[in-house]
């Protein structure tokens, strides 16, 4: 039986974390799974620290605000100490559904991959969530890019639903992207030659709360991934 | 020429920055490996004062016609040297404090946890 931890980064998510943790309860014991999780409280100026607290959620406060990098490199470290096997990147905004989580651990369990994501555009008829026109054309454009510098195509680069393996998980913990890590990180892993496999998911709208990624920050945001693609892709690795 | 008034303006200048540099890292103000890049740049700025012939040695090495603007150039590229080295420092800063804010959060977690079950 492989330990699986949830690391779920929640900056200012008050209105969802309870929600999340009844609904990973409740998966777990309607399924007999053992989902451990871990809230990340990145430092929130709202409720978020009292409510894991009161309502006896597992999580790390952490003393400052990160960014979701440093958050979610923090949810890797507790997950190589306590030894876990596979470590699930999950969004505390309601956009993950945990009924997928068993789909992306899975080509990791049998050894398929190092890292899987959860995808939401490999299959054409995947339904629910793909957001919004423009951040779609970004997100082929920052796929384009990583194929042109791995060739490998990552179809969903930017998506947040992902698990990692032992492997990666010691990778992750001497070194993590903070800003805007899930498509650097991964043009990181394909260069010292992981594999990383991508499963369908399907992804709900953000419930409550605000998107890390705001519209009037999309060019900037392009650059900036754009560039640390380029530049992660030119580095030396082992 | 440079005259002799300018000179030692241009002395006294730089020994100032010199010795300020020395007061803080006496005080601890500045650790002595960031204050090499200060005193490097000075120390190349009071060869010129002293001996003004290198100034119009590079001067003509380089055909440009005034001394001054040869001093202009690389007191920018001095500068450029100092912000390039700013930003290491702090890059590297912003690395460390990272680390420390996960390690310090992950204990205090395990700390309250603890105190909680007594």
């Amino acid at each position: 039986m492989k330990k699986i931890l949830l690391i779920i980064p929640s900056y200012n998510e008050e209105k969802n974390v309870l929600n999340l943790w009844n609904k990973i309860c409740e998966y777990n014991s309607k399924n007999q799974e053992t989902y451990d999780c871990i809230f990340i409280n990145d430092g929130s100026f709202d409720k978020t620290g009292e409510i894991l607290d009161v309502n006896n959620i597992p999580h790390i406060d952490l003393i400052t605000n990160l960014g979701i990098g440093g958050a979610v490199q923090t949810g890797y470290k507790y997950a190589a100490t306590h030894d876990y096997d596979i470590a699930v990147q999950f969004d505390g905004d309601g956009q993950h559904d945990i009924n997928y989580v068993k789909n992306i651990i899975e080509p990791i369990i049998n050894n398929e991959c190092n890292m899987c994501i959860g995808s939401r555009f490999i299959l054409p008829k995947t339904k629910g969530f793909k957001s919004s026109k423009a951040r779609r054309v970004g997100i082929k454009i920052i796929s384009l890019f990583i194929k042109l510098f791995t060739k490998n195509k990552v179809y969903d680069p930017t998506s947040g639903f992902r698990a990692i393996d032992k492997n990666i998980m010691r990778e992750f913990i001497n070194e993590y992207p903070s800003e805007y890590p899930e498509p650097i990180s991964e043009v990181m892993l394909l260069k010292m030659k992981y594999n990383i496999l991508e499963v369908p998911v399907v992804m709900h709208s953000r419930k409550e709360g605000q998107s890390s990624i705001r519209a009037w920050k999309n060019i900037y945001y392009m650059i900036n991934v754009l560039l640390s693609i380029l530049i992660t892709s030119i580095r030396r690795y082992k | 020429m440079i005259s002799e008034n300018l000179k030692l303006a241009a002395l006294l200048f730089l020994l100032a920055i010199i010795l300020i540099i020395t007061l803080f890292v006496r005080k601890d103000k500045i650790t002595i490996k960031y204050s090499l890049v200060w005193y490097s740049c000075t120390f190349v700025l009071l060869l010129f004062v002293i001996f003004p012939p290198i100034l119009v040695w590079l001067t003509n090495i380089f055909k440009i016609q005034v001394a001054s603007n040869l001093l202009f150039i690389l007191i920018i590229a001095f500068l450029f040297v100092i912000t390039i080295s700013l930003t290491i420092i702090v890059s590297k800063q912003k690395e460390q404090l990272k680390l420390l804010i996960q390690e310090v959060s992950i204990l205090k977690g395990i700390k309250d946890k603890n105190v909680k079950r007594k």
